[in-house]
């Protein structure tokens, strides 16, 4: 088991069920908020290995909560996968190299390949189970 | 002129020419020979000045037409001719006709016409709401209307004269929201843009009122700008120039706003269903070893977020209705009282499986109301079923019906979570959904209630919410009901 801790931060409550449920199953630690201010609360008071955010959240919205994630010490080289409702309005590009996404996944989106696009980016290299 | 000089040097000659005569043939009988010389005299000088008078006419009016150089427009400057005679008489009724300002002659109102159509043209540039000037081919302002002034805050057309219109709006970009934007699309208009459109704050632009009049209505306000410029046609000889609109589009740039906000919140929201169903779907495909517990309760969320989203389709489209102005209510002669029944039946299971109690007080003296049954009875379904999501378990929903005056109104009272004092005027606002941790696991679109009021609005009556946070919430719908005993049918 992978056994990464995993920090979501999604509105939708069915949404997030299926992502947690989808996220442990492959053997994550998953934390989940439902808001960007609950997000931005739990990832500073304990250590996680990466982040799904959702983009548009209400109290804090997933780019605040990437702001203030990347200015501090605790995740500035973790993982992140934004997940957007979005369509072709968003500059996913800019997003990747502005706060350096792992990816831009946009609704509706397969859980499956975002439990494999996390177990690549926590998997140390060479370490790969 | 010229004919005047050939009659003096032919007198000269014939004066000469009896002199030196008069020499040679001596000075006997000088005096009888000097008649004939006497009589050819005068008459040269009358053949003169007869030829002189004849062409004194013509030569006026060749004069008066080398003048104004042939221009049609100049005719004003021609001048009419004192003296008798057929010539005189036509030039004179010839520049009567050609100059507006002289009165025509009765039954010839071609120059009145013109008068008139000119003074129609000045007052329809007055009345327009937009901005109209002409320019020289360097931009500076040579006419401009009341509008004009109006939108650039400046008391008189005249004090617009001469001035470069391109630097007058970009004295008003110092104040715009963005100045190096509105500065930037001015630019391409002196570069050669035809159109541009450009936020600034501007005077108001129909009416000029005195600063001291209304200072508050009148004042400066932020504006969007539609400005465009036309080459003006004519001759060659024509003085180039642009004809300038400015036009301001406020209103439509709002709306356009308003529409694509609205269009996207509708994508995202179209979005989240389908990623839902995407998700839980190749969960139950993919997954080894899900219990059949939850096997059961993603196919239930499957089967939900169906519901959800083919209700956000119809809500859609009757929004998409909304907007357009046509949504079509029915006129049917209805009993409030079944209407009433149905719904509550629909949302009954709903209410108890939230663990609330149902209290339903409803006058049998209802009178019967004209209106589109099942936009009513959706009205009615949506506002009840709010009171049961937002009502934590053991609370109570409560539906009465009276008839008051010419009205009846049907009460929804909860005792759920209620809403904030500052949430009350946005609750019928679409896509606006009130954040309360309390239910933040209720789903829903933001649309319903916006749906509930156009509809209670089409009946002519309204929906109205009382409401205070942590006791629950009251909305009120009243729809016309008057005493009509010839309404029978239903």
């Amino acid at each position: 088991m992978n056994g990464a801790k995993i920090l979501v931060a999604e509105d939708d409550p069915v949404f997030r069920r299926v992502i947690v449920f989808t996220l442990e199953r492959h053997g994550f630690v998953v934390a989940a908020a439902n808001n960007g201010m609950i997000a931005w609360e739990l990832a500073q008071a304990h250590d996680f290995d990466g982040l799904v955010t959702d983009h548009q959240m209400p109290g804090l919205t997933g780019i605040e909560l990437l702001e203030r994630l990347r200015s501090t010490s605790k995740f500035t080289d973790k993982p992140i996968v934004l997940c957007t409702a979005k369509g072709l309005e968003l500059d996913t590009s800019f997003l990747i190299e502005r706060y350096g996404l792992a990816s831009v996944l946009h609704k509706p989106f397969s859980p499956q390949r975002l439990a494999s696009l996390l177990l690549e980016q926590t998997t140390p290299a060479g370490a790969a189970q | 002129m010229h004919l005047g000089l050939v009659f003096l040097v032919l007198i000269v000659l014939t004066i000469g020419l009896s002199r030196w005569h008069s020499l040679a043939g001596g000075s006997v009988g000088a005096s009888g020979q000097s008649i004939p010389w006497v009589i050819v005299l005068v008459a040269l000088l009358c053949g003169g000045g007869f030829c002189l008078h004849a062409v004194h006419i013509p030569g006026r009016i060749a004069e008066e037409l080398q003048r104004v150089g042939g221009d049609a427009r100049r005719s004003r400057e021609l001048r009419p001719m004192v003296g008798r005679g057929g010539i005189v008489e036509v030039w004179n009724t010839l520049i009567e006709q050609a100059q507006p300002n002289n009165s025509a002659p009765p039954g010839n109102n071609v120059a009145s016409t013109v008068d008139m159509q000119v003074a129609l043209m000045a007052r329809a540039m007055r009345s327009v709401s937009a901005g109209i000037a002409v320019t020289d081919e360097r931009f500076c302002i040579q006419a401009a209307n009341g509008p004009l002034a109006a939108l650039f805050n400046i008391e008189a057309t005249q004090l617009l004269r001469d001035r470069n219109i391109l630097e007058v709006l970009s004295e008003l970009t110092v104040t715009s929201p963005n100045p190096k934007e509105s500065i930037a699309a001015i630019e391409r208009l002196a570069g050669g843009g035809r159109a541009i459109t450009v936020r600034m704050v501007c005077g108001a632009s129909s009416v000029v009122a005195s600063a001291a009049a209304a200072p508050d209505s009148a004042g400066p306000c932020e504006t969007v700008l539609r400005i465009s410029r036309t080459r003006l046609t004519g001759r060659d000889s024509d003085e180039p120039g642009y004809a300038w609109l400015l036009q301001d589009i406020t209103q439509q740039s709002l709306a356009a706003e308003a529409r694509d906000k609205f269009l996207q919140t509708a994508t995202h929201e179209l979005r989240t269903p389908l990623a839902n169903l995407r998700a839980y779907a190749e969960a139950l495909s993919i997954e080894s070893g899900v219990s059949l517990e939850e096997q059961k309760e993603f196919c239930n969320i499957i089967t939900d977020e169906t519901l959800r989203l083919s209700r956000l389709v119809d809500h859609l489209l009757t929004v998409g209705q909304m907007e357009a102005g046509s949504l079509v209510i029915q006129q049917h002669s209805l009993d409030p009282a079944r209407i009433l029944e149905e719904a509550i039946e629909n949302t009954r299971p709903q209410i108890i499986a939230a663990g609330l109690t149902l209290d339903t007080d409803i006058s049998p003296k209802l009178r019967k109301i004209r209106g589109d049954k099942d936009k009513l009875q959706a009205v009615l379904v949506n506002l009840i079923g709010n009171a049961g999501k937002y009502t934590l378990a053991g609370g109570s929903v409560r539906i009465s019906a009276s008839l008051r005056g010419e009205s009846l109104e049907v009460k929804v009272a909860d005792t759920g979570i209620g809403i904030g004092p500052e949430d009350i005027g946005k609750v019928f606002d679409k896509f606006y959904r009130v954040q309360n941790d309390a239910v933040q696991n209720q789903t829903g679109n933001g649309l319903g209630l916006a749906f509930a009021r156009e509809v209670a609005r089409l009946h002519h009556g309204d929906i109205v919410l009382e409401s205070q946070l942590g006791e629950g919430s009251v909305f009120t719908l009243t729809l016309p009901a008057p005493d009509e005993p010839t309404v029978s049918q239903c």
